[in-house]
């Protein structure tokens, strides 16, 4: 407690604070804009970071991507083109409330659920991340392969529409991340005499071309096409009654509940967070409401809401406990704290415990923040949506090319975002998803040491898996969740058949 | 899509089984486990197998891959191209000037006419990134000849 009471006046400190508002201002901004994600905006907002105390760094990183998650939802209600693919979601009944001249209540709902979820969230990281490492510090070797296998088995598998494809981009990820020298023996493997590839790919460059890169030449394409412009936006900003919430709390909490839980698991995002809170939403509603949804019913745009950001703190407790990112958004995170020095483990609620309650305080604040520009800043925002996208495009391109280059001064990397972009590029075009990549060349090479090493600890019986529970257990769930989703795929096609014949 | 699915399932196919080749040429494994050649050995036999599904699976067409139409297809591979010679030029004649080349460049492809705006916005670009990276946050940016 009394850690969490100093982080919040470290939090208070003016250049702090400055910080967490522009961070979830910027994030609100570039969340609202249809097709820049919370994960571009993290990606691209990395490198001015790395001239700050780590404090202050991560705090603007936390801003922007609280703010990001948020920001989708403006777009997605106004327009019906979600920012983000998570806000996808609230879509469905948010725009109807814009049809109906109700947008005002539709973002009043979305950012009250959004900042509650949020809330709770990291009151629940807070609680359980501190337990989480204190039994994560028995883990060694096997333990740390079964839980790299489990984040890049659920990865892959629940990643976007195809499961072949998000398996084919997830073992693409694993075979690029063995460029480099062997964690054991330091032999260079596919290096070509490259004193670049020595240390391997670096992940950072990959992420801001994956998710950067691509989108700008996705926007040319787009307005080479014929740009589509928006419409009027036809607004009101009443926001809603106190009654009309109060029929929204139940929804609220359990949609955070689910967040936060999908959230904490490895690898799944917001966009699965949200659907399976709407779904729950409309599988609890009663059967006269069931009818309204996706006609401009409240608890569907709540649902994915609430859903959405609370996955935010969930998506902490695996990176800060065990240093394995939830989502895509918390790889670079991951990275945030490796280029400051800082190890994310067990270890450090022991050896920066004043650095991670600052972290938790900082993010109830943000949550907070973006509870008041949501309700004050609404008008705002959404002129946001007005900003022309043949001017953001050349500006991704050049922060991406800084980005890239601030990692390690080393323009090979810039390089490395280029081929990454262009990939990524096609990869969208073919429908292979892109976060499996980012999160394999992070898990892959953890899986290799940490397998090899149980293998020197057990003298090379791969029986040491097997014998310690902890890492079996894992394993067994990584074999379930790469084997259900097939499963049910098979089933869907074969329903899909049946119903058609 | 089924089409676009068996080329890139070749694709990459040819590509795990160069990699399972090169990867043979390293240290193997000894008394104490698996050696360097372990783990890309493994991913590249997974990913070839996964290749070859993909390669025989059937996938409908959601509606064209690329929508851009038989006039614009120029003006996209002029910005592609403008966009790899970009990063080429970056090191060689520094961050600044080739910025402002891509930026007037690129929104000029996307259908910018009016001067001001193309010439103001690129400069404009340039000057906040540099002073805020380099001068306000301590970034370091690429230089070269011409600044």
């Amino acid at each position: 407690m009394d850690l969490l009471l100093n982080g919040f006046a470290q939090v208070f400190h003016p250049s702090i604070f400055i910080l967490i508002i522009a961070g979830v201002i910027a994030g609100i901004v570039i969340g609202a804009l249809p097709g820049l994600t919370a994960t571009m905006g993290v990606a691209l907002f990395l490198p001015i970071t790395f001239g700050m105390d780590p404090v202050a760094g991560l705090l603007l990183l936390v801003g922007v991507y609280f703010g990001g998650v948020y920001g989708g939802s403006i777009a997605s209600i106004l327009l019906n083109t979600p920012g983000t693919p998570a806000s996808a979601a609230t879509a469905l009944d948010g725009y109807p409330f814009t049809k109906q001249g109700k947008a005002g209540k539709a973002l009043g709902i979305a950012v009250i659920a959004a900042s509650t979820g949020g809330l709770f969230s990291v009151f629940m990281l807070i609680f359980i991340s501190p337990q989480l490492a204190q039994i994560a510090l028995d883990f060694s070797a096997p333990e740390m392969f079964g839980l790299a296998i489990f984040g890049l088995s659920i990865i892959s598998s629940i990643s976007g529409g195809s499961v072949l494809k998000g398996l084919i981009s997830g073992v693409f990820g694993l075979v690029i991340c063995t460029v480099g020298m062997d964690p054991m023996t330091s032999y260079p493997r596919f290096t070509y005499d490259n004193i670049s590839l020595l240390n391997g790919l670096n992940f950072i460059p990959v992420m801001i071309g994956l998710f950067a890169i691509s989108e700008a030449l996705v926007i040319m394409e787009e307005q080479l096409t014929g740009g589509k412009g928006f419409g009027k936006i036809i607004a009101s900003y009443a926001l809603p009654t106190w009654n009309e919430l109060k029929k929204l709390w139940g929804t609220i909490l359990r949609s955070s509940g689910i967040g936060t839980f999908i959230g904490i698991v490895p690898g799944a995002g917001a966009d699965i967070a949200a659907f399976v809170a709407y779904n729950e939403a409309k599988r609890f509603a009663k059967k006269e409401e069931k009818e309204t949804f996706g006609k401009g019913n409240p608890k569907g745009i709540a649902a994915p809401e609430a859903a959405g950001n609370a996955l935010t703190g969930g998506a902490f407790v695996p990176l800060l406990t065990l240093g394995i990112p939830g989502d895509a958004v918390t790889a670079i995170m991951l990275g945030a704290l490796v280029v400051q020095g800082i190890q994310p483990g067990p270890q450090l609620f022991e050896t920066s415990s004043e650095l991670v309650y600052t972290l938790f305080s900082g993010m109830l604040v943000a949550n907070v923040l973006m509870l008041i520009f949501g309700l004050v800043g609404i008008r705002l925002f959404t002129t946001i949506l007005k900003v022309p996208k043949n001017i953001i495009a050349p500006v991704i391109i050049v922060l991406s090319v800084v980005g890239a280059f601030a990692i390690s001064n080393n323009y090979f990397d810039v390089f490395t975002m280029l081929g990454a972009g262009i990939i990524g590029y096609f990869m969208k075009k073919f429908g292979f998803p892109a976060s499996p990549i980012v999160l394999a060349l992070i898990l892959g090479p953890m899986a290799e040491s940490e397998m090899r090493r149980a293998l020197v600890m057990s003298e090379g019986s791969f029986m040491i898996f097997l014998e310690r529970p902890i890492a079996l257990t894992f394993i067994i769930l990584a074999i379930v969740s790469l084997v259900v989703p097939l499963i049910m795929g098979q089933i869907k096609s074969k329903k899909a058949k049946a119903i058609n014949e | 899509m089924t089409l676009a699915n068996r080329i890139i399932g070749i694709g990459l196919l040819l590509f795990s089984i160069y990699v399972w080749l090169t990867a043979n040429a390293f240290p193997p494994s000894n008394s104490i486990g698996p050696g360097a050649d372990f783990f890309p050995k493994v991913t590249a036999t997974i990913l070839g197998i996964l290749s070859v599904l993909l390669v025989f699976k059937k996938e409908e067409n959601a509606g064209d891959i690329f929508t851009l139409q038989r006039g614009s297809i120029p003006h996209f591979i002029g910005g592609f191209i403008s966009l790899i010679i970009y990063v080429i030029l970056v090191p060689i004649i520094g961050f600044f000037i080739s910025t402002v080349l891509v930026s007037l460049f690129w929104m000029l492809l996307m259908g910018i006419r009016r001067w001001v705006v193309l010439v103001s916005v690129s400069i404009l670009l340039s000057v906040v990134v540099v002073i805020l990276f380099e001068y306000v946050m301590n970034v370091p940016i690429p230089h070269g000849v011409l600044y």
